[in-house]
């Protein structure tokens, strides 16, 4: 994302560029019939500050002004906003009220997966630590408003209007653009992997050739919380009942093809490829005189064989001084594991993410992590840089079909997460987070025993 | 006569007190007696490369999703 000058970021452009801010419906110059007259709004009127013609500096302008008015809290929409005078919310014109109470409560809005980290590994409910000024002031700014996603860009990257085409626009805009606004905070992983910009890497087959967008998949009900969590709110973004899954669209593909059949926990029938005479497969294959079948085999994520490498940290969150943290470059790997979800269970085995956290991470806010090891550091992980074949589905001619994965050599670049990959680059040294992560490594001999930590 | 006198006097106190009294008519914002209006708008800035570029310089801002390779 290019840098902004500190005008641009201010900008109201006239509206000769298409996006009419100042003609539109809560623009200075709006002139519809199709509101409560008057409906033409000044800037003070969401904004605050000084009124037109009070003023001579620009401090005077913005005394008591309103940064971000769809802030919770902030009275900018809500002063005209309050179901009384107009309804409710600034969002309840065109969007349900349900939507709105939703993400209210919803992750983007909270943060509740991040506290329910910080919670796991304390061991304790996060309202009883005592570290809101802490967790406001380092890990907040990754909130969302309502206004970070439909009108500016998000406060992470600074704010300013997003520049839609050539122009810096003010305008309300029903979807976020994708460049300005979803990747700008999802953007180092996401966006990265999406367009294909890690070295050796392609684009996403669903961003290109097919050219589809972030809510081709994520539908506004899953963004905004769709509100089927059971307790007070969602803890993690792996248990909204609306999260897109691979099979909404691809469920003929995955109930058709021997890789699909074998690892997606279906029968595969054996007499569909294999002509044996009548004689049962266990006859023989009885784990004496030849292995045996245990079918269903194990599930795995769609990822597993469709994903490209992607970013793996290597270091992350070491609390270095001044309580800044320390982030080292991350290296590029594809690693398969027991899958650690506890939200993903339909899966045996999926892509995890190095994700690394020190012991030490909350020092500075006196905040001790007796249950360390109780989550895992290789996490879950949906990398979005899909295409059809990948390495993990291509061998060389005459090869085994099981070449590539399960003659995946260990190592950084082994496919499978190994115990190994556990220690420090001399072999014997135990990182900090082994204990996090052991249930989940791959054994050894597996497949040969098939022995799964559940 | 002291009473005379009196009576013949107030209706002058009072034209004295009352000088000056009139109906405010001028467009002042703040009200009878407040600061003068200026010409000063949010638009007047905002919506103005050139005022913009006058009041902020030239000076340029980091988008941190630039720096944050990992994060």
């Amino acid at each position: 994302m290019p840098e902004l000058d500190a005008w641009e970021k201010v900008f109201i452009d006239d509206n000769s560029n298409g996006n009419g801010f100042l003609n539109s419906i809560h623009g200075p110059n709006y002139e519809g019939a199709d509101n409560p007259t008057p409906h033409a709004l000044s800037c003070q009127h969401c904004h605050g500050g000084g009124d037109d013609n009070t003023f001579n500096t620009m401090e005077e302008a913005h005394t008591d002004m309103i940064r971000d008015p769809s802030e919770i809290g902030v009275t900018g929409c809500t002063k005209c906003h309050n179901g009384e005078n107009a309804f409710r919310s600034a969002c309840d014109a065109c969007h349900h009220v349900e939507t709105v109470d939703s993400t209210i409560n919803s992750l983007h809005t909270n943060l509740w997966g991040e506290k329910k980290s910080i919670e796991d590994r304390c061991g304790r409910d996060f309202d009883s630590l005592g570290v809101d000024e802490f967790f406001d002031a380092k890990c907040a700014s990754c909130h969302t408003t309502c206004g970070q996603c439909h009108i500016s860009r998000p406060n992470s990257v600074g704010g300013g209007f997003p520049k839609i085409g050539s122009y810096y626009s003010h305008s309300f805009k029903a979807t976020p653009d994708m460049n300005e606004q979803c990747t700008a905070c999802h953007g180092s992983r996401i966006g990265h992997d999406f367009k294909g910009e890690a070295e050796g890497n392609v684009a996403d087959v669903h961003r290109s050739p097919n050219a589809m967008k972030c809510q081709a998949c994520h539908s506004a009900e899953e963004i905004h919380g769709d509100g089927q969590y059971t307790g007070d709110h969602y803890e993690h973004r792996y248990e909204v009942a609306t999260m897109p899954r691979c099979e909404n669209c691809h469920q003929d593909d995955l109930d058709s093809g021997f890789g699909h059949i074998h690892h997606t926990g279906q029968d595969p029938d054996c007499g569909n490829c294999h002509h044996n005479g009548g004689t049962s497969c266990d006859a023989c294959h009885d784990g004496g005189g030849a292995f045996a079948f245990t079918y269903p085999l194990p599930t795995m994520q769609c990822q597993v064989c469709h994903s490209q490498p992607y970013k793996n940290c290597t270091n992350c969150h070491n609390l270095v001084s001044g309580g800044k943290y320390e982030i080292e470059p991350s290296t590029l790997q594809l690693k398969i594991a027991q899958n650690p979800s506890p939200h993903r269970e339909e899966y045996d085995f999926s892509l995890v993410r190095h994700t690394p956290i020190s012991e030490g991470t909350y020092d500075d806010w006196n905040l001790d992590l007796p249950e360390y090891t109780s989550k895992s550091t290789w996490q879950y992980t949906s990398p979005h840089n899909i295409l059809t074949n990948t390495p993990q589905t291509t061998v060389e001619s005459g090869q085994s079909c099981t070449a590539s994965c399960h003659g995946s050599p260990d190592g950084v670049n082994g496919y499978l997460l190994r115990e190994s990959d556990l220690y420090e680059a001399d072999g014997t040294t135990k990182l900090e987070d082994y204990d996090a992560n052991f249930p989940y490594v791959i054994r050894d001999d597996f497949p040969a025993t098939k022995e799964l930590k559940k | 006569m002291k009473q005379l006198t009196v009576l013949g006097l107030l209706p002058l106190l009072c034209l004295v007190v009352l000088w000056g009294c009139d109906n405010d008519t001028s467009n002042n914002v703040s009200g009878p007696g407040g600061p003068e209006p200026t010409d000063k708008t949010c638009l007047g800035c905002h919506g103005s490369e050139t005022e913009l570029k006058a009041a902020l310089g030239d000076e340029k801002v980091t988008i941190r999703v630039a720096n944050k390779d990992d994060g």
